[in-house]
């Protein structure tokens, strides 16, 4: 939804007539910019044409597959220009970190899969090999965007092993007290 | 590995929430916008050059981070000790932590009513709200630190701007979508269908019953503490089993996309605070009835195993277990009665 008009008009400080807010708007000059300076321009004689709009100008060439595109069509994708079509095509594949929308984040998984299933304690009888093979198995794989170290895959997968030691601690325990019963 | 990894400066406000989270980073040309559930992050880019106005709107946040509960853990811990320990004041000492825990309460809902703010940011094609913004001192704190940029990839704005937009739009068109606002795109608005109304609601039988189930478990509680030990199990036991049952009923109709996320929240909450205060009695009680063992230098009447079901016989666990089932049946009715009010859906902005 855009800013509401009663919004604007007040200036820096506005407040809402319906629950009565104090709203601060704070302003930049993008919003001043004229709304029409990305429409396409139609094509004049002689000039280049853009593939989906045969009647608008091209302004550039997608830097993918050649076709001209006008304005309108003209995606800034990294450092060129490509078109809609061969975003769409490209979209799921090899793409550039700044398009990335969402992370699986793995190191968080590791750190808490052993700390949750003490809830239901005798499932961290699993949490010991689980972490581990998730460690191998995504240790390279990107992490968040913004979180620059990974030790929560190692603090994960320290508690993990813990739980796994204790197991087998238990387990040793078990059998031996069985033997020296028999 | 990343080697072309773009670094990032973290911007004030971060919204910690037991499951969801949400920052906002400074990156070279953009502010990333991070929402974060624990096992995944979605992002959001902001580009400097496309920010068209920043909002702060006071408005009332009762936000429980994870932060605070850390706190009320502490206090916690220190009320069961202080009621345990044979040693020292320890009247005097929980009447201190009461009042603590009383002026924590009152400045939290102070702050979460008259200090707190949502944050929406407008480009061109988004309106997005900040969840880490919902603080009034993190909000101001965020646009010191952000003007500068947006100064420096846009410049400023000379005078009073009010009567340079009276007939401009600032942010997203109604309708979400931009290329129909701009002349000779291919549909014209008139054939665009409006969108369809939201068919999720706060307010089913099941929602009903589940914040009932909240709402009175919690005073029969807190009401029947001096109740016979019989009594008391049977109430905690009777309630608990009926909000677990409601808990789950809930998030089975958020997944069959009934009920709106915010009471599925709720039922987890409820279900995860259930869990933590299960496992928290029982550690408390080990370890009073621990010190309680040691401190009688009788190793003959150490109490080898604790039956489970003596938490329901205790008047402090049932009362924290009464008072948190009433806070979260409060918010469980706000949600409620909020529950006609339509929610906006915010675009996306890559």
């Amino acid at each position: 939804m855009p800013l509401p008009k009663w919004e604007l008009l007040n200036g820096d400080s506005a407040y809402c007539p319906t629950c009565g807010s104090r709203n601060t708007v704070f302003l930049f000059p993008a919003a001043l910019a004229q709304a029409g300076a990305a429409h396409a321009a139609t094509a004049l004689d002689g000039e280049a044409a853009c593939f989906d709009h045969p009647a608008k100008r091209a302004v550039a060439a997608c830097q993918q597959c050649g076709r001209f595109v006008c304005q309108l069509c003209a995606v800034e994708f990294g450092a060129g220009v490509w078109c809609p079509s061969c975003v769409a095509a490209r979209s799921g594949k090899a793409r550039p970190a700044t398009s990335e929308t969402s992370r699986m984040l793995y190191d968080s998984w590791a750190l808490l899969i052993p700390f949750v299933l003490l809830l239901i304690w005798p499932l961290t009888i699993l949490s010991g090999p689980a972490v581990t093979a998730l460690a191998i198995m995504k240790w390279r794989q990107p992490i968040s965007l913004v979180r620059r170290n990974r030790w929560r895959f190692g603090v994960g997968l320290a508690a993990a092993l813990a739980e796994a030691a204790l197991w087998a601690w238990g387990i040793w325990y078990l059998v031996a007290k069985v033997r020296a019963g028999a | 590995m990343e080697p072309n990894r773009e670094r990032y400066r973290r911007l004030p406000g971060r919204r910690r929430g037991f499951i969801f989270g949400s920052s906002v980073w400074m990156g070279s040309d953009h502010l990333l916008l991070v929402k974060s559930s624990r096992f995944r992050e979605e992002y959001k880019r902001f580009f400097l050059r496309d920010v068209q106005a920043i909002v702060t709107a006071s408005a009332p946040r009762f936000h429980i981070s994870t932060r605070s509960a850390l706190i009320a853990c502490l206090w916690l811990a220190a009320l069961a000790v202080s009621m345990g320990a044979s040693l020292g004041p320890r009247r005097q000492l929980t009447w201190i932590l009461w009042a603590v825990a009383a002026g924590l309460a009152i400045a939290w809902v102070y702050i979460s009513a008259a200090r707190s703010c949502r944050c929406r940011i407008y480009t061109a094609v988004s309106s997005e709200e900040l969840p880490s913004l919902y603080r009034t001192w993190t909000a101001r704190r965020f646009l010191e630190k952000v003007e500068p940029y947006l100064a420096q990839a846009q410049g400023t704005i000379e005078g009073n701007w009010a009567e340079a937009v009276e007939d401009r739009q600032v942010g997203p068109p109604p309708e979400g979508r931009i290329g129909l606002m701009m002349p000779g795109a291919v549909a014209p608005m008139a054939t665009l269908p409006p969108p369809p109304p939201s068919a999720q609601t706060a307010r089913t039988p099941v929602s009903f019953l589940f914040v009932a189930s909240l709402c009175l478990g919690g005073l029969a509680e807190l009401l029947t503490l001096s109740a016979s030990e019989k009594a008391g199990r049977w109430i905690l036991l009777g309630f608990l089993l009926m909000q677990i049952v409601a808990a789950v009923a809930v998030l089975v109709q958020n997944f069959r996309g009934i009920l709106r996320p915010a009471m599925r929240n709720l039922a987890i909450v409820t279900l995860a605070g259930i869990g933590v205060w299960y496992y928290s009695v029982q550690m408390a009680m080990g370890a009073v009835i621990g010190f309680q063992n040691a401190a009688s230098h009788n190793p003959r009447v150490v109490q080898t195993q604790m039956d489970p079901m003596l938490i329901a016989n205790y008047p402090l666990s049932r009362g924290i277990a009464g008072g948190m089932f009433l806070a979260l049946g409060l918010v469980g009715a706000i949600l409620l009665l909020r529950g006609g009010r339509s929610e906006e859906r915010a675009s996306f902005n890559v």
